[in-house]
């Protein structure tokens, strides 16, 4: 009984994600310039970065995150997805550390083309796009579970 | 002064020392200590922790300040670096490029605007941010007049979260109001340092405007802002105090800082429940801690109290304990010993040290207190190992078992003469207790003595022993004393020496049957007076006067008597102590004196009582003479004199004669009254050496001792013992005369022995009563034969009934004038086996003396009357058969009965059957005899009186006779007609008889001269050999049927039955 239960909630799971993915077609992944020695990360690490925890890679390599519009969708999909926190959750931690002079928050872009720009410019940059938006003088960053 | 005072505390602190007073106290003490320790540790806690928060809320506020004052500053910055910018390149431009720089703060928190001098917003971070503030009080201001400084507002919309917006003059190159530079930021963005780590969940970061109105404030994830309430900024300064938080009432340590530069005021605020938290559990670890120490002391010193307490009891208990016991011991009359054993090396008991003693214990040894304490046993007795007395200490001490002891002193210390001891253990010391016993067991030694003598008066022990085991026992309690019995004689005039120890015999002698008198010393008047009489001094003594000089002489001083007295309180004798020295008795002495006469008055009595009955034993009650029991030793002792001096005894048996008729006739009493009249004469008659003895009944023995001559010599004294017994008496106003018959047998002649001697005698006396009587008969041999008949007589006899040995013969009674045979006399016969025919004359004596008259008589009663019936039976006609009735038989109460069953057996008509009495039968018991005559004849029996004339008949008596006829004594009839004398009585008797009314029947008419004198005198019937001897039956038959035959004529109407006399009642 259980058994065929999970079954269709599996099933019917990813059919949404599969509609959801279809439906919006954005599928934000974070980015490095194709220079970067960086092609995969933890997702904590992940975390870690964009929350301004680590500067540098456990092998020394420096990353340095880099943020999208406050209002555009990637952002809000980006953290969503690879950090599990809301916009306001990240404005929070941020007001935060911001207030009581511990942090700053990335710098933040507008639009993939400053981006991109600005990862060419520096391969410790790490930033995030749609992945549709991903061209040659990016990589994508395989992200590990 | 300082004693008062010291009594008092004293009074005070007394009780306050009581234990559970103390332990009470203490626990409060305690109780004290531990919650004045733990509120004290509280308190400082509680003020440390308050002081910590203080701290804490100061550090806070420290560090939101400089971060305030930093966010401020960097603010201020940004509107410089824009101001800079627009005052250099102007417009949105600036703005722009400088975000490309990067060098606004980010977006997402800060929005930058810019503003004309107009109010429009020309430029900004976020578009739409910004409305128009043309109007706005801020821009107004600016517009005013250069600040210097930037401005700070607060932005409140309804329904939007508040705002801070920062501006700045901008200056255009003219230096006239070219616009304003704003920064905006969230107000909420001041508050997000809120960190819970250092603020806790209920902290507080607000900011305020400088008048207290609230701009934003945090407290854990809560955000609120305009609430219209204002805070107390003076009250919410700081310091150590809690308010409640006006806006959401939570107890909070504050602390208010106002901004500088700005009209801005930052107010932080730790909740009090959480800064206090930790102290809170603290506070409560505390109490409990303390809680639990309170209950467990409690509990302890409870336990310990009442353990204390139990022990403060048990103390005084035993305290109390101690108290009575020295009290019990010291007030005992016996002495009490404390010892405690002393060991060796080797752990045994090698002595007993004295460590208490009580008063009587040290008056008992003669010592004090002191000498004893401390002392050692075998010191102070140096003979308590050999004599066993340390053994048994030791064995107590060791066992724990008691041990008594009762003994004897023999030593001259302690005084006492008989101690007692108890020796215990208690405790592990030993208790001895030692009790002068001297009194009580001098007492017992007495009580034993008496009872010793009590036993001897009642095992018969003669009363001299006993009287002198009394003065012994007198004599040890009193040393010195000595003792005197002296009897009362039978006449109690004289006292006779009774016994007497240790008094000098000359003067027991002499008051050996003195006279009892008012004045006889002690003695004399004690007997005289019936009571106890003390001579302290005899010299002085007034009773003493007569013999004062005797007294003396003897050595004798004081004399104390005491009267003896028999249990009717009758003097019997009396007790004395005689002293050597004056002196008088305590009153011990006299109540052992009077216990001594009251034992010795038992034994006198007893001894008398012995002698009394002894003699009773041996003498007739009513007589006083000997009985039989004395008898024979009488007789032996006389034989045994007689032999030794080669003298004969003689041996008289006297039997009264007729004495049974005078004992019937006259009754018991004069009976009684003669026989003791006659022994009075009996023995006036005999010697001193003589016994006269009273066999029983009429029967008396004389032994006549020391008779130097033959049997004859004693004829005298039988002549004179005849004499005296026959001599005439008055007995109860009758005169009376009696006659004896004596027997006598001579030791050594007629037997050498006394049952020999008294047989024969008895044997003689037989025979002097056969022979008639009132005579004396000495004992030959052939009496003995006789008797010897005599027993094998009666022997006979006994045999003959069961052996049918006897028969009866019928004498025909004939009338007078008709010739006619009107019925039979029964006569029996004896017809012994060997001895051939006896005649009644020979064995009806011995049947009579041996009662076997009775059965045989019975028979003859039942024999004839069977006959009787057998002859009617037979056809003859019928006539009656007499039978003869014996003095016993007259007397048996059933003879009725038996003459009714006869007849039953039979069937006899009573009236064919007449019973024969003699004169003398009838009048032995008047009244019985007409009484059983009267049943007779009731039952139609016909009576008739035997030998009539011979008899002693009361002629008035006669008269009342149911008889039918009188039978003239053949004696009368034997001389007819010549003797006048017999003659005249037999015509007076034919005479009588036929004036009252009765038949006459001559007895044993033999001649023709003699028939023809009574027909001549009208007597009416005959009976004797003249007619016919006694025949048997069928003869008889034979005869009446020949009668019958040859005289016919009216049949005779049967027995000649004469209607008997009624008698005159």
């Amino acid at each position: 009984m259980n058994f065929i239960r999970n079954t269709m909630r599996g099933v019917l799971a990813i059919g949404l994600a599969a509609l959801f993915a279809a439906g919006t077609q954005a599928q934000v992944v974070p980015v490095v310039s194709s220079a970067s020695p960086i092609s995969r990360l933890h997702v904590d690490q992940l975390a870690d970065i964009f929350l301004g925890k680590i500067e540098r890679l456990p092998d020394g390599t420096r990353v340095v995150p880099v943020d999208g519009p406050e209002n555009a969708p990637d952002r809000e999909a980006f953290y969503r997805r690879f950090l599990g926190r809301t916009p306001v959750q990240i404005r929070a931690y941020w007001s935060k550390l911001l207030f009581t002079g511990r942090g700053f928050p990335p710098r933040e872009v507008l639009g993939h083309d400053a981006l991109k720009a600005l990862l060419r410019e520096n391969p410790a940059f790490i930033g995030y796009m749609d992945a549709a938006a991903v061209d040659a003088s990016v990589k994508m960053v395989e992200v590990l579970q | 002064m300082k004693g008062k005072w010291r009594a008092r505390l004293r009074r005070i602190v007394r009780p306050v020392l009581e234990l559970p007073v103390l332990f009470a106290l203490l626990g409060v003490l305690l109780a004290t200590i531990i919650w004045g320790a733990t509120f004290y540790v509280i308190r400082l806690d509680g003020r440390s922790a308050v002081r910590l928060a203080g701290e804490s809320v100061l550090e806070l506020i420290d560090t939101y300040q400089a971060q305030m004052m930093a966010n401020l500053a960097a603010i201020d910055q940004t509107l410089k670096t824009v101001k800079y910018a627009f005052e250099l390149r102007g417009g949105h431009e600036a703005l722009l490029e400088l975000q490309e720089k990067g060098l606004l703060p980010p977006d997402f928190v800060f929005s930058v605007g810019i503003a004309d001098a107009r109010g429009a917003i020309i430029a900004s971070t976020r578009p739409g941010a910004y409305s128009s503030i043309a109007q706005a009080p801020y821009f107004l201001s600016h517009r005013k007049s250069e600040k210097g400084g930037p401005l700070a507002t607060a932005i409140r919309m309804p329904g939007m979260p508040a705002q801070m917006l920062f501006s700045r003059r901008l200056n255009l190159a003219d230096g006239s109001f070219g616009g304003i530079v704003m920064v905006t930021v969230a107000a909420d963005y001041f508050t997000s340092g809120y960190e819970r780590a250092r603020a806790g969940d209920h902290g507080l970061l607000a900011l305020l405007a400088a008048d207290g109105s609230l701009i934003t404030a945090r407290s854990g994830d809560t955000i609120w802002e305009d609430t219209g309430r204002r805070a107390d900024l003076q009250v919410l300064a700081g310091g150590d105090d809690v308010h409640s938080s006006p806006w959401d009432g939570v107890p909070r340590f504050f602390q208010t800082r106002f901004l500088f530069g700005y009209p801005l005021a930052i107010m932080v605020g730790l909740a009090e429940h959480e800064q206090l938290a930790a102290f809170e559990e603290r506070r409560r670890t505390h109490l409990w801690q303390a809680a639990v120490a309170t209950v467990v002391f409690g509990m302890l010193l409870f336990v310990l109290g009442r353990l204390s307490w139990q022990l403060m009891a048990t103390r005084l208990h035993t305290r109390k304990e101690q108290e009575i016991y020295y009290a019990a011991t010291n007030a005992s009359l016996d002495g009490f010993f404390i010892l405690k054993s002393l060991r060796g090396r080797d752990g045994k008991i090698i002595d007993f040290r004295a460590v208490d003693a009580n008063l009587s214990g040290a008056q008992l040894l003669g010592v004090s207190k002191a000498d004893i304490i401390g002392a050692t046993l075998a010191a102070v007795f140096p003979q308590v190992h050999a004599d066993g007395t340390f053994a048994e200490f030791v064995r107590v001490a060791e066992s724990g078992a008691p041990a008594e002891k009762e003994w004897e002193n023999t030593s001259s210390w302690p005084r006492a003469r008989w101690l007692y001891r108890q020796v215990l253990r208690v405790e592990g010391d030993l208790v001895v207790m030692l009790r002068d016993i001297t009194e009580r067991k001098q007492a017992e030694l007495l009580r034993a003595e008496q009872g010793r003598v009590l036993e001897m008066i009642a095992t018969g022990v003669p009363l001299e022993d006993v009287l002198g085991s009394l003065m012994l026992l007198v004599e040890t309690q009193f040393g010195g004393m000595k003792c005197s019995v002296l009897l009362l004689d039978a006449d109690g005039r004289r006292l006779r020496h009774g016994a007497a120890l240790s008094l000098p015999p000359a003067y027991v002698r002499a008051i050996d049957g003195i006279e009892i008198g008012p004045r006889v010393g002690s003695c004399g008047t004690a007997a005289y007076r019936k009571q106890p009489v003390i001579a302290g001094d005899i010299l002085n003594d007034p009773l003493w006067e007569e013999y004062r000089d005797l007294a003396v002489a003897h050595g004798l001083r004081a004399c104390w008597s005491v009267p003896i007295l028999s249990r009717d309180e009758d003097v019997v004798g009396t007790f004395a102590l005689y002293s050597p020295r004056p002196q008088l008795p305590d009153p011990a002495q006299m109540q052992l004196l009077d216990m001594v006469a009251r034992i010795a008055g038992i034994a006198i009595e007893r001894k008398r009582t012995e002698d009394r009955i002894r003699h009773m034993a041996h003498h007739d009650a009513l007589t006083g003479l000997p009985n039989r029991t004395l008898l024979d030793d009488r007789l032996h002792q006389a034989i045994l004199y007689a032999k030794r001096d080669r003298n004969q005894v003689a041996v008289v048996f006297v039997d009264l004669d007729n004495f049974k008729l005078i004992n019937d006739s006259l009754g018991h009493n004069a009976g009684d009254l003669l026989l003791k009249t006659v022994a009075e004469r009996m023995l006036r008659c005999v010697r001193g050496t003589d016994t006269v003895v009273r066999l029983g009944g009429d029967e008396f023995v004389i032994v006549l001792a020391d008779q130097t001559s033959g049997p004859d010599a004693v004829t005298p004294t039988l002549e004179k013992l005849l004499q005296v017994i026959g001599a005439p008496m008055t007995i109860d106003g009758h005169a009376l005369q009696i006659g004896a018959s004596l027997g006598i047998a001579t030791y050594p002649a007629d037997g050498g022995s006394p049952e020999m001697l008294l047989m024969n005698a008895d044997a003689a006396m037989y025979r002097a009563k056969d022979l008639g009587r009132n005579n004396y008969q000495f004992y030959t041999a052939e009496m003995n034969i006789r008797v010897q008949q005599k027993l094998d007589m009666q022997e006979g006899l006994r045999n003959a009934l069961a052996r049918d040995e006897f028969f009866l013969l019928y004498q025909p009674q004939v009338d007078m004038h008709s010739g006619r045979i009107f019925g039979a006399e029964a006569l029996i016969r004896w017809q012994h086996p060997h001895r051939g025919l006896i005649a009644p004359t020979q064995f009806i004596p011995a049947a009579e003396e041996c009662g076997l008259i009775v059965p045989i008589g019975d028979w003859v009663l039942r024999e004839a009357c069977r006959q009787n019936k057998a002859w009617q039976t037979a056809g003859l006609p019928p006539f009656v058969v007499a039978v003869n009735v014996s003095a016993r038989q007259f007397k048996d109460r059933n003879l009725v009965d038996k003459v009714r069953r006869a007849l039953q057996e039979s069937g006899l008509a009573p009236h064919c059957l007449e019973l024969e009495l003699t004169e003398s039968l009838i009048m032995q018991d008047l009244q019985q005899a007409v009484a059983t005559m009267r049943e007779l004849q009731a039952m139609g029996v016909q009576l008739s009186i035997d030998d009539f004339g011979t008899g002693y008949s009361s002629l008035s008596a006669l008269k009342n006779f149911p008889i039918t006829r009188l039978k003239l004594d053949r004696s009368f009839v034997r001389d007819l007609p010549a003797r006048e004398g017999d003659a005249a009585i037999a015509t007076a008797i034919i005479s009588l008889g036929h004036k009252l009314n009765l038949k006459v029947l001559a007895e044993g008419v033999e001649t023709e001269a003699q028939l023809e004198f009574l027909r001549a005198h009208e007597c009416d019937e005959l009976q004797g050999y003249y007619f016919s001897k006694p025949l048997p039956p069928e003869e008889i038959a034979a005869l009446v049927a020949g009668q019958a035959a040859a005289r016919p004529g009216p049949p005779d109407w049967g027995c000649g039955i004469r209607v008997p006399v009624l008698a005159e009642t």
